[in-house]
């Protein structure tokens, strides 16, 4: 009977410190996984370009008026 | 066609017709207003418009072509100038806007400056403009 009782805990242990292994494993499987760190500069959409469009197509309206008004030389 | 052939026959049409007659003319009379010498020089193709929104003078002109061009750049500059102070642009900003505009108001067989630096004569289709121009 008592062999039988070890026989039991035996396996329940194997179980425990397989159950162990694997977590172990796993975090160290997980440690060494790609790291995703953010980038230490900051990210900068540039919207510039269309204010940009904008000020000079307002501006070119602007030149054309001049041109209209001083048709005798363009 | 007149105009009033246009009214009869589209309905609609005779306001579109008649703004192009008008622009036309405003146009017409806008031209009318350049000094003859420099018409001239414009339709022999002795000066032509530059990207940078002033003349130049193509090849070897004669001294009076080049003191023309010169009085009209000058002039153009004070134009260009006063502009850009309104605008809060660069003079060179405002010239070169103006460049654009110059070289697409060209007619056919006049000269134009083409955004490598080339001399080109406008012909019926639209003028080579440089990218930036809006």
């Amino acid at each position: 009977m008592k062999d039988a009782k070890s026989e039991m805990v035996k396996p329940m242990i194997r179980k425990k410190n397989s159950k162990n292994m694997l977590s172990m494993i796993s975090a160290i499987l997980l440690s060494s996984c790609v790291n995703v760190a953010a980038p230490d500069k900051p990210i900068v959409i540039n919207l510039n370009i269309k204010i940009e469009q904008e000020v000079l197509v307002k501006t070119a309206d602007a030149v054309e008026e001049a041109i209209d008004e001083n048709a005798g030389i363009f | 066609m007149t105009i009033i052939e246009y009214k009869n026959k589209f309905g609609m049409k005779p306001k579109i017709g008649s703004a192009i007659l008008a622009l036309s003319l405003l146009s017409g009379a806008a031209y009318a207003q350049r000094d003859p010498a420099y018409q001239n020089a414009r339709s022999n193709g002795q000066i032509g418009e530059q990207v940078d929104g002033y003349l130049g003078v193509i090849g070897n002109q004669s001294p009076s072509v080049d003191a023309l061009t010169n009085k009209i750049n000058i002039l153009r500059k004070q134009v260009y100038t006063k502009t850009a102070a309104s605008q809060s642009v660069t003079v060179k900003t405002a010239a070169f806007l103006g460049g654009c505009k110059n070289i697409q108001r060209t007619v056919p067989g006049e000269k134009y400056q083409a955004p490598d630096g080339s001399w080109k004569t406008r012909g019926n289709n639209a003028p080579e403009l440089d990218s930036s121009c809006p």
